[in-house]
């Protein structure tokens, strides 16, 4: 009679895990994409596989990674608030200290790259004090150690992060840090982007996009000015003086949904003195 | 025994779709897309070699998707987990290192691409390849010394060869200097238009400079020298980056001269084998 109650648990058992079996590739090839820095296709991939997953802590980490991505990927502001309230949530509620603390370090990071230290630093604090494994809490660590020495009175909020940091410094001072990643661009590219901005908010939308060129000069300026700093005035100088002439030329055209554009890249221009080829 | 047997058979039926679906997006241009489901039937595919496959086709979407990172990524991948399939692997990255722009690396994988390749088409293509990526580097030298092992090589890739080595490079430290004066740099290079407009756009603003100075108008006076510093600075560097542009432009014409038009891609209908089909 037992036997022969046992043949349909089984099958009812492996029956339940047949989700796992057929998710559980989804789960790799986000792991696999976020490893690769694909971010776009392992936020939809993590996304994915977090709805499908039966574990706790695997869905926790899909979802650290699905919003992890969602920032790194180029998405439109909204989705990025999105991503960053995910992760402040995460941090809130996730079950694994391993899990709170890598989303309170992401969410740290990601302020530190929208120029925002001050509201950085307790979600840094956070991480350093979430008992997580070593790679989080020495990055968080180095932040802090970086961010108290730029501007001391920052130490005041957590002073009982002083003594252990203090004690860290040999290991934390060489770790590469999110907030040095941070340029501040000259005055006259500071002047330069004020121009862009104002053009792009003011001008554009009365006059429509006018430029035929991939990307077009006001995107081809601000990415310039993020990587070559002042050089970017004479880059746009010459790009602007060059467009009709590549227009003309019409080579490569790029067809995109309301307009046909020519690729005139900013390593195109570059390569001969920024390695970038 | 039954169910057993049908959670393999589960995924595998969904493995046609996936299949499908990875073409059907590479046919509209989404490569990236295209490759991430590549990469869903690698990781769905027990066997090493067919896995490869799959994930060589993962990179080959990659790079026509322009993603040269990902690309060698899975390179790495198929080359670890498949040695069987290092020699299509080479070409593949010959094609990324091209497309990333460091020829140097393409060349030395198109010719070890033509050393290990078995069919004489894919030899010819890869020859042809490795010729015009020297080309392209401005490697001269090594163009002839490649040109030198191809004993069968057509007399039009020797004579796009002989004709670069007979043309002449700009020199754009020179261009740059021409710079100084608005819009020279430019002509130096052949860019007439270019010259004459930024000649233009320097004159205006300068005489604006020249007027608001004049009349004391420093607030105008301020506005307008940052914008002729801007136009005046892209004059020295438009100079020097035409010298380099007419050098590069030069050089890839002599590169597409060599390749004529050559080109691969890989038979779909043998897939997750990789079998390369080329066209001249």
């Amino acid at each position: 009679m037992k036997s022969f109650w046992k043949t349909p648990l089984l099958l009812g058992g492996v029956f339940l895990c047949l989700p796992v079996f057929v998710f559980g590739s989804s789960s790799d090839l986000a792991e696999e994409l976020f490893n690769d820095g694909d971010w776009p296709a392992a936020q939809r991939e993590a996304q994915r596989a977090a709805t499908g997953s039966t574990s706790i802590s695997e869905r926790e980490r899909l979802r650290w990674m699905a919003a992890v991505a969602a920032l790194r990927a180029p998405n439109d502001r909204a989705t990025r608030e999105a991503a960053l309230a995910d992760l402040q949530a995460l941090n809130e509620s996730a079950a694994a200290p391993e899990s709170r603390g890598r989303a309170a370090l992401e969410v740290g990071h990601s302020l530190l790259r929208q120029g925002r230290p001050d509201e950085a630093w307790p979600w840094l604090a956070r991480a350093f004090r979430s008992g997580a494994s070593d790679p989080v809490v020495l990055a968080a660590g180095a932040e802090l150690l970086w961010l108290g020495r730029v501007k001391p009175s920052r130490w005041n909020r957590d002073s009982d992060l002083r003594l252990p940091l203090a004690t860290l410094r040999p290991v934390l001072w060489n770790l590469p840090l999110v907030s040095r990643e941070r340029r501040h661009p000259s005055l006259g590219v500071r002047a330069g982007l004020w121009l862009t901005r104002f053009y792009r908010s003011q001008i554009r939308p009365a006059i429509g996009s006018r430029c035929q060129m991939h990307p077009t000069c006001s995107a081809y300026f601000v990415e310039a000015a993020h990587r070559h700093g002042w050089r970017s005035l004479p880059l746009i100088a010459d790009r602007l003086i060059r467009e009709p002439s590549v227009v003309q030329a019409g080579e490569n055209p790029i067809y995109e949904p309301e307009r046909i554009a020519y690729p005139d890249s900013v390593e195109a221009h570059t390569f001969w003195w920024s390695g970038v080829r | 025994m039954l169910l057993l047997t049908a959670i393999p058979a589960a995924q595998g039926d969904e493995a046609p779709a996936i299949r499908a679906l990875a073409r059907e997006l590479a046919e509209q241009g989404c490569f990236s897309d295209a490759a991430v489901e590549y990469r869903r039937l690698a990781l769905r595919e027990e066997h090493p070699l067919r896995r490869a496959g799959w994930r060589w086709m993962a990179a080959h979407e990659y790079w026509r998707a322009g993603r040269p990172t990902l690309a060698e990524a899975m390179a790495d991948r198929i080359e670890a987990e498949a040695p069987a399939l290092l020699t299509p692997t080479l070409l593949l990255r010959a094609e990324i290192a091209r497309g990333d722009r460091r020829p140097m690396e393409a060349a030395f994988y198109f010719e070890s691409f033509a050393t290990g390749a078995a069919e004489p088409a894919a030899r010819e293509y890869a020859r042809r390849a490795a010729i015009a990526t020297r080309l392209e580097a401005r490697d001269l030298a090594g163009a002839r010394a490649a040109l030198g092992e191809w004993t069968e090589a057509p007399s039009s890739v020797v004579t796009a060869v002989e004709e670069y080595a007979a043309g002449r490079d700009k020199n754009p430290q020179l261009g740059g200097w021409l710079g100084l004066v608005p819009g020279l740099g430019y002509a130096y290079a052949g860019e007439y238009a270019n010259a004459l407009r930024s000649l233009m756009l320097n004159g205006i603003f300068m005489y604006g400079m020249y007027h608001t100075g004049r009349n004391e108008q420093w607030g105008a006076f301020a506005v307008i020298t940052f914008f002729e510093f801007t136009w005046y600075s892209g004059s020295i560097y438009g100079g020097l980056d035409a010298g380099h542009r007419h050098n590069r432009r030069r050089a890839e014409t002599a590169a597409k001269k060599v390749r004529a038009g050559a080109a691969w891609h890989p038979d779909e209908s043998a897939l997750p084998t990789i079998s390369l089909l080329f066209s001249f």
